[in-house]
């Protein structure tokens, strides 16, 4: 094909009779031109005659490909399943009521807050926060008011249930 | 004025003028007889509709119109989708003719299912473009106009319509 050929839109425009004089003048001097022409109508005269008769029902091989999905599905399916449906080995450990460490900043904000409670200038004869912080945390864990009565100036790194008695003496004698 | 000509048609006459036409229009739109059988059936029912009501200037147009749209409906809808993946395969083309060969009626069935499986896979607007303007033989202003597009578009749709389907006659 020459780069004067027409393009297959032209020829096709031909066919149609939509096409400019001077393509149709081309077409019928050209002999390549002339013969893709001749091949176009007698593709189109082919394809005619077969949409002129019944269509052929689709094919099975489509309904196939279909089926290909079932397996996936069922597979995907029973995974799911066996996710949400699995019994649980153990019980999930509930959450702490409260995390110790907050107690314990609690216990020292209601100090500062309200310094005269009960033992005011003591602190110096505070026993380590080893030994008694520890303690205490423990002992309040088992309270779930703990916190909030903590919170409201319940006192010290003391429990709730020991005695403020002696507690900032350096010399053992009591106040008050 | 030409009272004559806005006289309007029977509700016969126009079924008995327009019914070949529609169905041939649906069975290639929807490369389905029985489904074409159907779709002709909703056609006629939306023409006695019209007929009552708001008779159109021009009912070959408009009836063109509606074909159209209402094959691109059902090729829409779920049902239609699901059952051309699902349909049962019954081939009412098995018996060759009488002066083929055997080797002879293969190929062509083999052609003709090829053909007919390219025109399927065509997208909805080639597909209308190619049954109008070339089977139908409308001129390319009238498709532009049933079919809300431009001259333009209907060219080209059709070219590339033309050129898959004459690749699928070309395939082995």
């Amino acid at each position: 094909m020459t780069t004067m050929c027409l393009q297959d839109d032209a020829l096709l425009a031909i066919h149609l009779g939509e096409a400019p004089a001077a393509d149709v003048r081309h077409a019928a001097i050209c002999p390549l031109c002339t013969g893709r022409l001749g091949t176009l109508r007698a593709d189109l005269a082919r394809i005619d005659a077969h949409l002129a008769l019944p269509p052929p029902p689709a094919r099975r091989e489509r309904s196939l490909r279909a089926l290909a999905w079932v397996p996936l599905t069922l597979a995907a399916a029973a995974g799911l399943a066996l996710v949400l449906l699995r019994p649980h080995a153990e019980a999930p450990t509930p959450p702490a009521a409260y995390n110790p460490e907050v107690v314990v900043f609690l216990d020292d904000l209601a100090d500062a807050l309200d310094p005269v409670d009960g033992y005011s200038g003591a602190e110096d004869t505070l026993e380590p926060l080893d030994a008694t912080g520890d303690a205490d945390v423990q002992g309040r864990a088992n309270t779930a008011a703990a916190p909030v009565g903590l919170a409201l100036g319940g006192g010290s790194t003391r429990g709730l249930d020991e005695s403020f008695i002696g507690v900032g003496c350096d010399n053992g004698i009591q106040r008050g | 004025m030409n009272t004559a000509a806005r006289v309007p048609p029977s509700l016969d006459a126009l079924y008995r003028a327009h019914r070949e036409r529609v169905l041939r229009l649906c069975r290639l739109l929807l490369a389905d007889a029985d489904e074409a059988a159907d779709v002709v059936h909703d056609v006629f029912l939306r023409v006695e509709r019209a007929f009552r009501v708001a008779p159109p200037a021009d009912w070959a147009a408009w009836i063109t119109r509606v074909t159209v749209n209402t094959c691109r409906d059902r090729r829409r809808s779920g049902w239609w989708r699901w059952w051309r993946l699902t349909g049962v395969e019954l081939d009412a083309d098995e018996t060759p003719g009488p002066t083929a060969t055997p080797e002879h009626e293969a190929v062509r069935r083999e052609e003709h299912r090829r053909v007919w499986a390219a025109l399927r896979r065509l997208p909805a607007r080639q597909r209308e473009v190619f049954v109008l303007r070339h089977l139908e033989g409308f001129a390319t202003d009238d498709v532009a106009a049933t079919l809300g597009i431009a001259p333009g578009s209907v060219k080209r749709h059709l070219f590339r319509a033309v050129h898959a389907l004459r690749r699928a006659l070309g395939e082995r």
